[in-house]
């Protein structure tokens, strides 16, 4: 496939061809319409399927999890993070459902299952936990946007997360590949190229709902988008307040302010100050997951 | 900064200030008005009546058809979607938004986004947005910021699990059930649309009833219809402390010892003015007790040149009103006749039934006048309220001594809203309450209450002073 690219491989790294056939190959595969992408764990589907049961017997939830170690484990960990505040520490499943409740389980069980199968892969791990970062990162600064809002905090949670899940698909599907090569910025590049497109397939596969493909889709070119628009643009925000947070820099306002999306969503100088006051604490919590 | 000398600086674009904004341009004056939301319309229009009463309608369609049972099976879903309970609310914004922008655009009336504030009594600074400032100057400024709802520091309002009258609508799904803290108007006009949808709500308050402010006839006719959709109002409780417990329910503690639990909470314990940004201080203005501004019956508050008008004087903070003080206080401004003030404003509430009232209320009446004269009609009774399902409802005339001047009217049932414009227009043209029988109203209809009322005052005249030929109709 990439015979050509690899013959004038310069020593620094893979050439510009190479990349150029490498969105192509990616290109192909889309277009053949059998692209491979991760089912959600069968464990974590059943979780779903108990907690909208409102007669789910605990046990048999707190059973069903057990049967996932990696699902366990995060659950845990996330259940005595920051994000949870547990008054006291939670040391079995059924004592962190009992605590968290059926609600909020599922929220932990969604993100672990989001973890453990899209921004996971052996060979790109550091890449994954940027994006995966970048994802749960996201998700708490659209909680706060929302909140101040007065606008739907769970949605704004979910499309925060899924917002970038076009990402790490991408790379999984490059990996795949039998010529996969290390990534750098060129790489990121192709990613970038495919990941909106690669995110609206999985989108539509997982049958995510409208907004959250509409997130995915539009987070950068709000202004596109035909509905949900706004929630679109609140991701856009989410992500912008996010950087800021994670540079040392003195005045993030100053940065922010002209920024289009924090415009769009009349969000004022001062809204903003108050919004970047929860910086260390969202940091605390971004740390837990 | 540009000095830009406006006849009028409006500030804040709800019913009070749109109305003052198209008073004055009728009138060819210079007019900017300020709204800090990229809409005009106010919470009026986003965030409270319209999205709230498109809920309500939908949720009362649902019932409707729930009620031809035989004919179709009507079911809410648990957990149904928002949007789908609030279908057509965005066709109605963007078309109230179209309307509102036309009649604005319309009349020549400058429109500036941003927030307001203060620079001195003739000055207002608009900071936009991206945190650039202006400044403009008016002869004439008239504050209508509205209010938002209250947010006392010891509830702790998250916008997730204990909500806020604005950002209950934001919720995605219904909730199983849901706590409502509070039983004024927006408490039991929530309270209600969800229990009608099949959410188990209790309703909580420190008073003994519901809407206590209303007549007891008419508090008492709403508690029962309330709980027999399924709500639950707990009386003479106060909340001592409420929480989200970290896992599947909002918990609330009274002061009496009782706990209660529910997936959500509401708070709806009061509205505060938005008066906060404004920069009083510099205008030569500061709120009272009540975090209100004070304005005399033109709206004119102590700075001459300075008027306030809608939520920010607080009662009756009715949308109608507000439109009436807006259109007021320009025309006081201006040196125009601004009209008697109005003294018979009806109040509309769209709980589940509507309740109405204009006037006195039976007990006003009796501190004022002594031994008055009550009618009560039930809307079994009219064969329009039989027809249309409609027989929770009440209608309560309240007369002078002599039974012959209506002194008060209060509906409870749907249609209350309309209907008590009839009462209304008689308190206000000062009509003998004879006026109702020796007219004529469509049959079926549920005027015909007025009717049925009318005839039972009339009955108490007694038979030697009753010197009208109906009498013996009743």
């Amino acid at each position: 496939m990439l015979e050509a690219a690899q013959a004038t491989e310069p020593p620094a790294g893979p050439p510009q061809e190479f990349f150029d056939a490498l969105s192509a190959a990616i290109t192909a595969e889309i277009e053949s319409g059998e692209l491979e992408l991760p089912l959600l764990p069968t464990s974590a589907m059943q979780v779903f399927h108990l907690a909208s049961d409102a007669d789910a017997d605990i046990g048999k939830v707190a059973g069903m999890i057990e049967t996932d170690q990696k699902l366990a484990t995060g659950v845990l960990r996330v259940a005595n993070s920051v994000a949870y505040s547990p008054r006291q520490e939670i040391v079995t499943l059924r004592q962190a459902i009992m605590r968290l409740g059926l609600k909020s389980l599922c929220e932990i069980v969604l993100g672990a299952a989001f973890k453990a199968t899209v921004f996971s892969d052996d060979r790109y791990m550091e890449p994954m936990e940027r994006y995966w970062r970048t994802g749960i990162g996201a998700a708490l600064w659209a909680k706060e946007l929302a909140r101040l809002r007065r606008k739907n905090v769970e949605t704004a949670y979910l499309c925060g997360m899924l917002h970038n899940v076009g990402q790490p698909m991408t790379l999984k599907i490059i990996s795949g590949m039998d010529d996969a090569p290390a990534f750098d910025d060129a790489l990121s590049e192709v990613i970038g190229r495919h990941a909106i497109q690669v995110g609206g397939i999985l989108a539509d596969r997982w049958q995510l709902p409208e907004v959250v493909k509409t997130c995915i889709t539009y987070h950068d070119n709000f202004e596109a988008a035909e509905n949900y628009r706004d929630e679109a643009c609140a991701v856009r925000a989410a992500v912008e307040l996010l950087n800021s947070s994670s540079e040392e820099d003195e005045d993030p306002a100053a940065l922010l302010m002209p920024q289009a999306c924090f415009q769009e969503l009349n969000i004022y100088p001062d809204d903003l100050a108050g919004l970047l006051e929860q910086r260390s604490r969202l940091a605390l919590a971004l740390e837990s997951f | 900064m540009s000095d830009v000398p406006y006849d009028f600086v409006i500030i804040g674009s709800g019913p009070a200030g749109q109305k003052a904004a198209i008073q004055a341009s009728k009138k060819g004056c210079r007019v900017a008005l300020i709204e800090r939301d990229r809409q005009v319309g106010g919470s009026c229009v986003y965030r409270g009546t319209i999205p709230s009463k498109t809920l309500r309608e939908n949720a009362l369609q649902l019932a409707r058809a729930s009620q031809c049972q035989q004919a179709v099976t009507v079911q809410v879903e648990q957990h149904a979607p928002m949007n789908h309970l609030m279908s057509r609310l965005q066709q109605v914004l963007d078309s109230h938004d179209h309307l509102i922008a036309d009649q604005l655009g319309r009349n020549g009336i400058t429109c500036i986004h941003g927030r307001a504030t203060f620079k001195n009594p003739h000055e207002v600074a608009v900071t936009r947005v991206d945190g650039t400032s202006d400044t403009l100057t008016g002869k004439h400024v008239v504050i209508a910021t509205g209010s938002r709802p209250r947010s006392p520091d010891d509830i702790p309002v998250d916008h997730e699990y204990i909500l806020d009258s604005d950002s209950v609508l934001s919720m995605c799904y219904l909730p199983e059930s849901m706590l409502v803290l509070g039983s004024g108007v927006i408490a039991c006009e929530y309270a209600s649309i969800f229990a009608l949808l099949g959410v188990n709500v209790t309703m909580v308050d420190r008073f003994a009833s519901p809407l206590g402010f209303l007549d007891p006839d008419l508090s008492a006719r709403f508690q029962d219809s309330f709980e027999a959709f399924g709500g639950r109002f707990v009386g003479n409780a106060k909340v001592s402390d409420i929480y989200w417990d970290g896992a599947c329910e909002v918990v609330a503690r009274m002061d009496n010892g009782l706990q209660l639990s529910a997936e959500k909470a509401l708070f709806a314990l009061g509205r505060m003015a938005n008066v906060d940004s404004l920069g009083l201080a510099a205008a030569g203005l500061e709120v009272n007790q009540y975090g209100i501004l004070d304005a005399d019956e033109n709206c004119q508050t102590k700075v001459p040149h300075i008027y306030a008008v809608g939520d920010v004087i607080g009662a009756p903070a009715l949308a109608s009103s507000s439109m009436d003080q807006g259109r007021r206080a320009v025309r006081h401004a201006l040196g125009l006749p601004p009209g008697a003030p109005a003294h018979t404003i009806p109040s509309g509430i769209y709980t589940i039934p509507e309740i109405a009232s204009v006037g006195l209320t039976e007990l006003q009446a009796r501190k004022e006048y002594g031994s008055v004269k009550v009618a009560k009609v039930d809307f079994a009774e009219v064969a329009r309220g039989q027809i249309a399902g409609i027989q929770d409802g009440l209608l309560k005339m309240v007369s002078d001594p002599e039974g012959k001047y209506l002194l008060g009217c209060q509906i409870v049932g749907e249609g209350a809203t309309e209907l008590i414009h009839l009462a209304q227009m008689a308190l206000v043209s000062q009509q003998p309450v004879d006026i109702f029988v020796e007219n004529i109203f469509n049959f079926p209809t549920l005027a015909e209450a007025y009717r049925i009322g009318a005839l039972a005052v009339i009955a108490q005249r007694g038979a030697a002073n009753d010197e009208s030929s109906l009498a013996a109709v009743v």
